[in-house]
């Protein structure tokens, strides 16, 4: 933080118009990946939007229901996007509701994204909880596409129960015929469960870890990225080398609105995706 | 930095020659005038419509307007009203949607208002319109909205030599003379004196210069150079109160935790005043209202306050939910992180804040009490 | 073949790492190797608690049995963890149901064996029961943190 001093320069740059319109794309496909969350699949009906990087998200608009912030939960060329969206009641709901053919509205894509070359050469931590596995599934498929690059990599997936594990045909298979470790963990058992019961932290203890070489991304609720990122820092990983996602409030995406604040970060802008020394210091102030 | 192109002297009798001036070179004119017991900001046309005459007397929790006994045409502190509201309006229509054979067709609001001068604007409200520059101009993504009424306008600043009791610009830098920015700067000379009511006026841009020449001044004397500064050091002498920058937005940080807040929330009614007045604050709501009868979708945009309980809504719930927390919010963010997010602090010192707060609570009573907590406990 | 000391086991044991030599070689008198087939029952709610095991490798489910529903699992047992608290106090009797969720290779410790000695050596049985009330710990803020229910609907409300 500054001390206060001479106010810094500032030149205009080109203005440009409709950072506030959203670009119409038109859902191609719908898959119903647990009762409560939908991947949908966007192609643009005439202009694209810039290709997004693992860890962005959009603002996708439904007509009449209004916009909210979704992350990317795949990566794909000629201006296709993927989001995995969980129907938490408002405008989630309309867009869960969504069906081939429907045109929504895309802004962005925003924000600060997994920090993917950082990771490479060394051992690559994945922790992911909940909704959490979908921004951090286009790290999984970059990372695959270039094993050799990163170290042991390692996924650890909770949920709830089994019934809202995202992606159970690629967690079951595909990941661990590519040399990629994935560990499941469920809150809560349920008949035929044949995983691990209990929360992240449980299965990530029974893993040994290099924590000089480990770099960890984890995603999911912000209590869960709190008790992942101390266990993970309580095992020596550097906290520079822990990131999480922050959540906040977002309406405008683009640093005007102000709702997104935490501390001097706009989410919107300068995260989601932060580093944990950074966000350590700012949660360890209640209702900041 | 400062470049005074012409600089002439103008009888305030003369001042409908400005007006004039502002017309032919096609600016319709923003300034104070008196409206429902306030100083408030409208369309002038003339010098009747200024408040000639009037002072105010403003302390915390108190505004009112006074009579003086010359004809100083800004013979007041800081109006009532503010600069803002004209440049970034409290609701904006952003776009229009219809659904057209299902599909969402957009049509973007374009509301371009032209050319306008505002005449009156004080160093404060200046340097208040280069923070708002930096927030909703300068960043990756401009505003359009803000970025058409902020273009081709022209700043007609006063310099102030009647701070009210609640203002504290000298101390953070913005007045009470006319800093960077303006177009034009005036000062009003002597008005207690009608042989001697004039202004200096000088131009600093080519903007300024081409409605100044058309003014029939005379040329500035050292006479009324050093009248204008006396102006200014009187205001600076009268200044009751102020802010100590020094280090302030580490104090602020580092004293999070203060009793000081939870002192302040007994008393704060998080009722968003504050930011309402602020020339700088610049939260807002962006939402879509739907008329499904005409089958409209708009997409608008209103102001909003961090005091809102709803405003850091996430999840069923507020990130915020305390009074306490969310006045903490708005005064570090106003004096601390503003620094790291635009490069300038969040406050300009006009003082609104402190005289239209209900139950009368002082910012700089509140952050001194904290940074000086804060200060005690890291060397 | 490596041969090994039960000591040298323990010692290799995450639980028992801090625990100084001398009293791990005294534990390790109470102690027998054990292995447990996938689904075999580890120990049975409501039994006399005999001691604990330490699993080395293997993962063991922890729950409790539930009538017309068999076994509901609540927690996930790793290698390095242990399992059985209740041979520490009265009434001596198992809390929980555990099984083997697959083949599980363990170190079983005998109450019977272990009490008379740490009654006698409080310093070591002061030790000992630390160690056991970080692993309860560990155990209750993991039953918190899901009761908690972050993945919930409405992310980890209560109310």
């Amino acid at each position: 933080m500054p001390a206060s001093r001479e106010p810094t320069a500032y030149a205009a740059p080109a203005l440009r118009r409709g950072s506030m319109t959203p670009v119409p794309h038109r859902v191609t496909s719908v898959v119903h990946e647990t009762r409560e969350t939908v991947t949908l699949t966007l192609e643009p009906v005439a202009d694209r939007v810039p290709s997004p990087v693992a860890g962005q998200f959009t603002m996708l608009w439904a007509w009449g229901a209004g916009e909210v912030p979704i992350s990317v939960s795949a990566l794909e060329d000629d201006g296709v996007l993927v989001h995995t969206i969980r129907d938490v009641a408002g405008v989630t709901k309309t867009l869960c509701a969504s069906k081939p053919g429907d045109v929504l509205g895309v802004r962005g894509p925003y924000g600060r994204g997994w920090g993917v070359d950082a990771a490479r050469g060394r051992d690559l931590v994945l922790v992911a909880g909940g909704i959490g596995l979908a921004p951090l599934r286009p790290v999984v498929h970059t990372v695959l596409e270039d094993r050799a690059a990163f170290g042991r990599v390692l996924l650890v997936v909770g949920a709830r129960t089994e019934q809202e594990l995202l992606f159970r045909g690629e967690l079951d298979g595909w990941w661990h015929a590519r040399d990629i470790a994935v560990r499941t963990i469920v809150d809560r058992s349920s008949p035929g469960w044949a995983g691990s019961v209990g929360v992240v932290t449980n299965e990530l203890a029974s893993i040994d870890l290099d924590p000089a070489s480990t770099y960890a991304m984890v995603c999911g609720p912000e209590v869960m990225m709190r008790v992942v990122a101390q266990h993970l820092t309580d095992r020596g990983v550097p906290k520079e080398s822990i990131e999480v996602s922050i959540e906040r409030n977002m309406q405008c995406a683009v640093k005007t609105c102000g709702h997104c604040q935490v501390g001097p970060f706009f989410a919107c802008t300068d995260g989601p995706v932060l580093t944990w020394d950074v966000v350590d210091a700012l949660l360890t102030v209640r209702e900041l | 930095m400062i470049v005074d192109l012409d600089r002439v002297v103008l009888p305030a009798s003369g001042l409908d020659e400005l007006f004039d001036a502002l017309h032919v070179e096609g600016y319709p004119v923003l300034g104070p005038t008196v409206r429902d017991g306030v100083i408030t900001i409208a369309p002038v046309t003339g010098p009747d419509d200024l408040p000639r005459g009037w002072g105010d007397e403003q302390d915390a929790g108190t505004y009112r307007l006074v009579r003086r006994d010359d004809g100083a045409y800004f013979g007041y502190a800081a109006p009532a009203g503010t600069w803002k509201r004209h440049l970034f309006p409290a609701r904006s229509v952003l776009w229009r949607a219809r659904m057209i054979r299902e599909s969402p067709v957009i049509e973007e609001a374009h509301d371009e208002p032209g050319r306008r001068a505002l005449l009156g604007i004080r160093g404060c409200d200046l340097a208040a319109v280069a923070v708002q520059d930096r927030v909703l101009l300068y960043g990756a993504h401009p505003d359009p909205v803000y970025a058409a009424r902020r273009q081709d306008l022209l700043l007609v600043a006063v310099a102030c030599g009647t701070p009210a009791s609640t203002c504290f610009c000298a101390s953070m830098g913005t007045g009470p003379g006319v800093g960077e920015g303006a177009d034009i700067a005036l000062t009003e000379l002597d008005p207690q004196d009608p042989a001697q009511h004039r202004f200096l006026i000088e131009a600093r841009t080519p903007a300024g210069q081409a409605v100044v020449a058309r003014v029939a001044g005379e040329r500035a004397r050292r006479v009324d150079d050093e009248a204008a500064e006396a102006v200014v050091a009187g205001a600076v002498a009268r200044m009751v109160r102020s802010v100590d920058n020094e280090g302030l937005p580490d104090a602020l940080r580092l004293g999070a935790e203060d009793p000081r807040w939870d002192d302040v929330a007994r008393r704060c009614l998080s009722c968003g005043s504050c930011t309402m007045v602020c020339p700088t604050c610049f939260c807002t709501d962006v939402r879509d209202e739907p008329n499904v009868l005409v089958g409209v979708d708009e997409r608008v945009r209103v102001w909003a306050s961090c005091f809102e309980l709803g405003h850091s809504y996430l999840h069923g719930g507020a990130v915020r939910p305390s009074p306490r927390a969310r006045y903490r919010q708005w005064a570090t963010h106003k004096f601390a992180t503003w620094w790291d997010q635009f490069g300038t602090s969040g406050c300009v010192g006009c003082g609104r804040c402190i005289a239209w707060c209900p139950v009368g609570i002082d910012v700089t009573e509140e952050i001194r009490a904290v940074a000086s907590g804060a200060r005690e406990q890291s060397p | 073949m490596v041969v090994t000391t039960m000591a040298e086991e323990l010692a290799d044991h995450r639980f028992f790492r801090l625990i100084p030599s001398a009293l791990r070689e005294r534990l390790a008198g109470c102690a027998k190797n054990v292995v447990f087939a996938p689904d075999e029952r580890i120990c049975v709610e409501g039994t006399h608690a005999s001691g604990f095991f330490a699993i080395r490798s293997g993962r063991v489910n922890v729950g409790i049995y539930v009538p017309h529903q068999g076994l509901q699992v609540l927690e996930t047992r790793h290698a390095g963890d242990v399992i059985g608290f209740s041979w520490l106090f009265p009434p001596y009797r198992w809390q929980i149901d555990a099984v083997a969720a697959e083949r599980v290779h363990a170190i079983e410790l005998h109450a019977d064996c272990m009490l008379p000695y740490l009654e006698e050596h409080p310093s070591d049985g002061y030790l000992l029961v630390r160690m056991f009330a970080q692993e309860m710990e560990e155990t209750v803020q993991s039953t918190r943190l899901r009761l908690l229910d972050v993945y919930g609907r409405d992310r980890a409300r209560l109310t």
